[in-house]
């Protein structure tokens, strides 16, 4: 068997940070909404037209949810095309306790996926320090979930260029 | 650093690097990476090369600094 880097479980990072990019997008509007909720509405009947919203909060609010669909449905579509093409290596789609891409189909691979979590797990101890020193400032709360997201989209893009230098070879 | 003549003994019973992959139940990388000495393999997978290649596991794989022309 031949790994390719076009290989479903070698992408699967990408696949994650398309998701956390378009919950960031998502989470504007639902934050924005939540501030809304808990101050009882407070500015948004105050506008010369009756309603003052965030246009982009509205964007959002729309687009999130409408990307969210065609991602799970392009996921889906990918995931079914992998498994009957590798019937014995399937993968299940929402698997919490192992990573879709961890690839430990060999023992190589086994070695490449430590090698690979281990690089993650440096990035994470020196970055989560800077989130919590980031926390002690005012700002929106959105910032902090965006400061989160693009630590997992890091860790992906760690992950995957790792994972794709192997299987170039 | 572990030396090895998987790819002259490969190249002798006329596999490609995919077939003894296939025989030995690794990916073809795998088979490079220790080609090239870059992966060591365990005593399990180094026992499944050493059949297929038709030498015992010494004649296959030794450390480097020990005599080369031994192995050949």
């Amino acid at each position: 068997m031949t790994m390719t880097k076009n290989d479903f479980r070698v992408k699967f990072p990408l696949w994650n940070i398309a998701l956390y990019s378009i919950l960031m997008i998502w989470a504007y509007s639902v934050v924005y909404s939540a501030d809304m909720l808990f101050t009882d509405f407070a500015g948004v009947f105050d506008g010369e037209d009756g309603i003052n919203l965030d246009t982009i909060a509205v964007l959002s609010f729309f687009a999130g949810p409408l990307l969210l669909i065609i991602f799970f449905i392009a996921y889906f579509i990918q995931l079914n095309r992998h498994n009957e093409n590798n019937p014995n290596n399937r993968m299940s789609a929402f698997s919490l306790f192992k990573p879709g891409e961890f690839i430990e189909f060999d023992e190589l691979f086994s070695q490449v996926t430590q090698n690979a979590s281990k690089k993650v797990y440096v990035f994470y101890s020196q970055m989560l320090p800077l989130v919590v020193l980031l926390m002690f400032f005012p700002f929106n709360r959105y910032v902090f979930i965006v400061a989160i997201l693009l630590l997992i989209i890091i860790q992906n893009l760690i992950y995957y260029r790792h994972m794709r230098s192997f299987v170039s070879h | 650093m572990l030396r090895n003549r998987v790819k002259e003994l490969r190249a002798r019973h006329g596999f490609s690097q995919s077939e003894l992959a296939n025989y030995v139940g690794v990916a073809r990388q795998t088979i490079g990476f220790i080609e090239r000495g870059e992966f060591s393999p365990s005593i399990a997978l180094s026992l499944r090369l050493a059949k297929y290649l038709e030498v015992r596991v010494d004649e296959l794989f030794w450390l480097e600094g020990e005599d080369d022309n031994d192995k050949k």
